[in-house]
């Protein structure tokens, strides 16, 4: 092993170490700080040990374009789906500039000069150090405190922040190793600080949320690779078709989950937690129902309505009409009596067409742990 | 190339999972309903159709407590028991207005359908109090979750209760 390639490993470990040395002070308010001065302090020594190989990209500049583009429309297109879901207030005091605003943006700028340098040694030893440090540095940047009291906190954490950090990172390797620093650096300035500079925010529903930030940077890297990479080899008619009908499988895959779990589309998908309809609809199965939109109900119908802010899956047992006001009374099959009072159509949610069995066993395992 | 496309094909399907998981929504439910009756043999309708519930209350905010038709039940519905040592209280009040014969009266607690999550106490503790003519009494009946439930709990509280006219005492 030659001396350059002995700093580039030593000093790759050194930076993971040290990083990993800095989430002792997770939850701390001098986080973000932190992390700038220690994104400079291993620039300077990356830039000092590590010879600089250059990057040969023509079409860096379309890519630049492409990626601060892409930002500006994702930010867009987050607040105009407000108009749907409405805004609710952020706490934005002008102090974060520089409490959050400035570190950030110098953590960014120093850690995807560092991760060019790496890649741009085409080892991969150091492309791998270089990965996982810097999905590391972006949810130090993107976590919040209190992350493991509540299952909410986590399922957040795992969801909006890792998840999307890993796909994020597959796409800045990517753009990195080709066409330089960058374009990451001017995107994920725009992505990470948006929040921090808006007095209020889109009550987009998180599951919405945490599905798009997870999608993005794959399409991102997908349509950039479609413009500028040249096929390595020659595919066959016939492995083109196969692969058109996977990816458009997958995207109505996806489509449907997240139409399902965001329960804000035409029909949803709910996790049984209860036993009140066993024989029927079992703890652990889900269910598929279909909005409310003033369809007959009927008796022996299964609704989904809210009682006591709730969701409840009950079968309607009775119906009456008085004063002009439709009521149904509900019950659940393996219950011994009637739900208390009734609901009228503002409670009812949707009507069920379709149980799937287990579905939902990991959801409830999973929340189960946090009790 | 190809077993990093089909890694973060994996990984991607993964994490729609987990993520759709995470976010599924769950049904949930808790439920109390109370229900007391005054019960009577034919012989003793007049004397027990003057004893009947006048006042019932729900003393957390949240819950609910009324008296229906004919003021013979009262029934409360606890909202607020949500984990293990939560606690609703209701309180109600029985009055015989009967003129002349005092009552002895004993509320009886029964048919707890779920009593591993429920307890279910009293201030007269199953003991017989006497009301006399024309008064009224309160009684607290608790009711305590033991067990912080992971599903929908719905149980029925009945309250019984029996009313024995006293024959008055002669003042010598």
């Amino acid at each position: 092993m030659n001396s350059d390639k002995k700093k580039l490993y030593i000093l790759s470990c050194i930076y993971a170490g040290a990083l990993l040395t800095l989430c002792c002070i997770l939850g701390s308010t001098y986080l973000k700080l932190a992390l700038a001065v220690f994104s400079a302090v291993f620039f300077l020594l990356f830039n000092t040990f590590i010879k600089k190989r250059s990057i040969k990209a023509i079409e860096h500049r379309q890519v630049l374009t492409i990626m601060t583009v892409s930002a500006l429309m994702f930010i867009g297109v987050f607040f105009i789906t407000g108009l749907k879901f409405g805004f609710y207030k952020t706490t934005f005091q002008t102090s974060f500039l520089w409490q959050f605003i400035v570190p950030i943006t110098i953590t960014i700028a120093f850690s995807e000069k560092i991760r060019e340098k790496m890649l741009a040694q085409q080892d991969k030893f150091a492309s791998a150090i270089s990965y996982f440090s810097l999905c590391l540095i972006d949810v130090l940047l993107l976590i919040e405190n209190n992350i493991f009291g509540e299952f909410e906190s986590f399922n957040n954490l795992v969801s909006m922040v890792v998840f999307p950090t890993i796909t994020a990172n597959i796409l800045y390797h990517f753009i990195s190793k080709r066409y330089g620093a960058l374009p990451n650096i001017l995107y994920k300035i725009l992505i990470i600080t948006f929040p921090y500079l808006t007095p209020s925010e889109p009550a987009v529903p998180e599951a919405l949320l945490a599905f798009a930030k997870l999608l993005l940077p794959l399409i991102l890297m997908m349509f950039i690779r479609s413009l500028y990479v040249k096929r390595q080899k020659k595919v066959s008619r016939k492995a083109k078709a196969v692969g058109t009908a996977l990816t458009t499988i997958t995207i109505f895959l996806m489509a449907g989950i997240v139409m399902l779990i965001s329960c804000q589309f035409r029909f949803g998908l709910l996790v049984i937690a209860t036993e009140s309809m066993t024989g029927e609809i079992n703890k652990g199965d889900a269910v598929i129902y279909e909005q409310y939109d003033c369809q007959i109900i009927k008796e022996g119908q299964i609704l989904v309505f809210n009682k006591n802010k709730q969701k409840t899956v009950h079968r309607v047992v009775d119906i009456e009409n008085i004063n002009g006001q439709t009521r149904y009374y509900t019950k659940g099959d393996a219950n011994d009596g009637n739900d208390f009072g009734y609901i009228t159509n503002e409670d009812i949610v949707g009507v069920l067409k379709l149980k799937i069995k287990y579905l939902g066993y990991p959801t409830i395992l999973v929340r189960e742990l946090f009790k | 190339m190809k077993n990093r496309k089909l890694a973060i094909v994996a990984f991607f399907l993964a994490a729609v999972m987990c993520i759709g998981a995470g976010y599924a929504v769950l049904t949930d439910i808790l439920d109390i309903q109370g229900v007391a009756n005054v019960s009577a043999t034919e012989a003793e309708k007049v004397f027990e159709s003057k004893i009947y519930f006048t006042d019932a209350v729900a003393n957390e905010t949240g819950n609910t407590a009324e008296i229906t038709q004919n003021n013979d039940k009262a029934t409360f519905t606890a909202n607020t028991l949500a984990g293990q040592g939560n606690k609703a209280t209701f309180t109600f009040t029985i009055k015989n207005a009967n003129t002349d014969l005092d009552a002895n009266v004993t509320p009886k607690i029964s048919a707890n359908t779920k009593p591993e999550y429920f307890a279910v106490s009293s201030d007269w503790n199953g003991a017989t109090t006497l009301i006399k003519a024309g008064e009224d009494k309160t009684y607290t009946v608790t009711v305590e979750l033991l067990e912080t439930p992971t599903e929908t709990i719905g149980t029925s509280i009945a309250i019984e209760l029996t009313a024995v006219s006293v024959e008055p005492t002669e003042n010598v």
